[in-house]
């Protein structure tokens, strides 16, 4: 099969959805004529031109409930908000607002509206311009959270999220752009609400979130060369949370770590955890790893890497539950 | 005079159906049906009876919590009644309250945020004009909520993309506690239109003839794609939510309130409707008869309907469009 990078893949989802559905357009700082600061938008704009590819101001508040009120008139906005780390300016559009008129309207309006953004550490890019932010929006009925890992799960689940009638905020990871893998020329979606299996085992499950995966998996291997064979799953959306898929993995192995490059504390694994630990307490035979940032802003440079979490932290958390 | 007088009746029956409108809802509040705040336009009707009666029906309006007189107007009393007393037959099955929508009224739902109708609005016209729809959406703003940084950026795009929408901001001269003078170094908030290179008056908002002659080419130049903003000057007579004593205000305040309930729009209305020969006292009295009478068959109705189950109220389904599997709870 064709090798393409995540950045391709996510250009190709966008490209894919604007072409099957006239009501389907990309905006955002920099999406156009640029191609966007990554290059992942490239020749979207010379393909859909500038009334489906739309430069806009910087704005992030009022173009995220621009297109809220664009999805409620019929639109299937994707509003590009450059870093993640954006999002705090336009936190009250993306989960205050949208999430919540399909329920206020007593289900007459829907906002079928995708916040894409791109997110994490690994460019020395500092504080702003470097986190994981999935875990500011979980605490948010509504709304749905997409953190696709792979080239083929990124297109597989835009397209997915471009489709859906509510609102979904889609955090890529930024350093995993240059990625490649695997990713048919044929058309197919990625269903939100279904977890991966990333490789079997039986030791120990862990559940990793984006570049956290990659970090699993070279784990793994240096894992095996010990004896201890581990399981990873990928949730790759996180409402919905595929919980039979974790639960199933959990009560072969009873040991779990969950991984990722958010801070710890009030990070997404303290709510898996939680979710584990209510559902399946029996199956238990230690207690919950957790393998994440530090609680320091992100420092700028090379020095970010004391601060993210990586290979060696999950080696050493699967060790200590082994 | 610029109108007929099947327009100017029909003017006067709206600020009317405003007036008793919210008087009744004073009565509902005092005698414990109405859960929740209601913030009251008495006084401030004209602003919004001159932008609904230059509006047609396929234009959009984009209220605020102190709209009443707007969305009564667009609304059918019964289904509104229902929506207020929180009943399943009301147009959002009871859960939009306040910040009640309807599809086919052409009412987008008041955010209970200030500021973020202003953006959501921008977000509908931009829709209309991609599919070259003729209508208009007519945006409310208080000037409290214009000080929101999402105004500013909902101005500022509008301009740029040349988006089908108006901006009516209703300066009744309150934010809560905060007096005008204290929100603002201008003092007039359609000079900030010049800043996004849009055109911005200043009106008698207590005048329903000025703001309907300025709505009217208001939303013929938004038709066009030419933005603009209103600023239609009123008063808030009443405290910022029913209940509210208004403490905040002092003799001097007070004083501005007494003359603003002199300046009663609807007084002012009537008074000329009298001496132009348009109506006499009796078809006032009749016209303001039947609005009662409607009003309280619609309180009997709304009465009739259920309240939400709690199976209604814990729906996912509702919450949610789509569920392809996984856990949402």
């Amino acid at each position: 099969m064709r090798q393409i990078s995540y950045a391709q893949a996510l250009n190709e989802a966008m490209a894919e959805e604007m072409r099957k559905d006239k009501n389907v357009f990309l905006m955002g700082e920099d999406v156009g004529v640029m191609g966007g600061w990554l290059g992942h938008t490239i020749g979207l704009y010379e393909e859909f031109g500038a009334e489906r590819v739309i430069d806009t101001p910087i704005a992030e508040s009022g173009l995220a409930n621009i297109a809220n009120g664009m999805a409620m008139a019929g639109k299937r906005p994707i509003l590009e908000i450059q870093f993640g780390d954006f999002l705090g300016l336009a936190f009250d559009a993306v989960g205050n607002q949208g999430p919540k008129f399909r329920y206020m309207s007593g289900g007459e309006l829907k906002v079928p509206a995708v916040f894409r953004s791109l997110q994490g550490g690994g460019f020395g890019a500092a504080a702003q311009h470097s986190q994981c932010v999935e875990a500011w929006f979980m605490n948010l009925p509504g709304l749905k959270i997409a953190v696709p890992t792979t080239p083929y799960d990124v297109k597989g689940l835009l397209k997915a999220a471009v489709r859906d009638d509510d609102p979904v905020l889609f955090l890529e990871h930024k350093a995993l752009l240059g990625v490649k893998g695997e990713v048919p020329e044929e058309e197919y979606i990625v269903p939100l609400g279904k977890a991966k299996v990333v490789k079997e085992g039986k030791d120990v499950t862990i559940i990793a979130l984006q570049n956290l995966v990659y970090h699993s998996i070279e784990a793994a291997k240096e894992l095996e060369e010990e004896g201890i064979s581990v399981e990873i799953i990928d949730p790759r959306t996180l409402i919905p949370l595929d919980s039979q898929t974790i639960f199933s993995s959990v009560k072969k192995t009873g040991k779990v770590v969950i991984a990722h490059e958010a801070p710890k504390r009030g990070g997404v694994g303290g709510e898996i955890s939680a979710f584990i630990t209510e559902n399946c307490f029996e199956s238990l035979k230690a207690p919950i790893k957790r393998v994440a940032a530090l609680n320091i802003p992100i420092p700028f440079g090379i020095p970010e890497k004391y601060c993210l979490p990586n290979k060696d932290h999950i080696v050493k958390a699967v060790k200590e539950l082994v | 005079m610029k109108y007929s007088k099947e327009q100017l009746v029909k003017m006067y029956e709206q600020l009317q159906l405003s007036r008793i409108f919210e008087e009744k809802l004073i009565e509902l509040v005092a005698e414990g049906s109405l859960p929740g705040f209601y913030h009251l336009a008495i006084g401030q009707e004209a602003v919004q009876i001159g932008a609904v009666s230059a509006m047609d029906d396929d234009d959009y309006l984009v209220p605020t919590h102190r709209s009443h007189p707007a969305v009564v107007n667009r609304l059918e009393l019964d289904k509104f009644f229902c929506e207020l007393l929180g009943r399943y037959d009301g147009y959002n099955q009871g859960k939009g309250w306040e910040h009640v929508s309807s599809v086919e009224r052409k009412v987008l739902p008041a955010s209970g945020d200030l500021g973020v109708g202003a953006p959501l609005a921008v977000g509908y016209a931009w829709a209309l004009k991609m599919d070259k729809k003729d209508s208009v959406v007519v945006c409310l703003c208080g000037d409290g909520a214009s000080s929101e940084g999402n105004v500013h950026e909902a101005m500022n795009i509008a301009a740029l993309f040349k988006l089908p929408i108006v901006f009516l901001i209703e300066n009744n001269k309150w934010a809560i506690s905060t007096p005008f003078s204290k929100q603002t170094a201008v003092d007039k908030l359609s000079k900030r239109a010049a800043g996004y290179g849009m055109k911005g008056v200043t009106i008698d908002g207590n005048d329903v003839l000025t703001v309907r002659a300025t709505m009217d080419e208001a939303i013929a130049k938004a038709r066009k794609g030419e933005p603009s903003v209103v600023e239609a000057v009123t008063y808030r007579w009443k405290g910022h939510f029913e209940g509210d004593p208004a403490t905040y205000r002092n003799a001097d305040d007070q004083k501005e309130v007494e003359e603003a309930m002199k300046n009663c729009p609807i007084k002012k209305f009537k008074a000329m409707l009298l001496q132009e020969n348009v109506m006499t006292p009796e078809d006032m009295e009749a016209v303001d008869k039947n609005i009662l009478q409607k009003i309280e068959d619609a309180i009997v109705e709304a009465r009739k309907s259920p309240l939400p189950t709690e199976k209604q109220t814990v729906d996912y389904d509702a919450v949610y469009a789509t569920n392809l599997g996984g856990d949402l709870v």
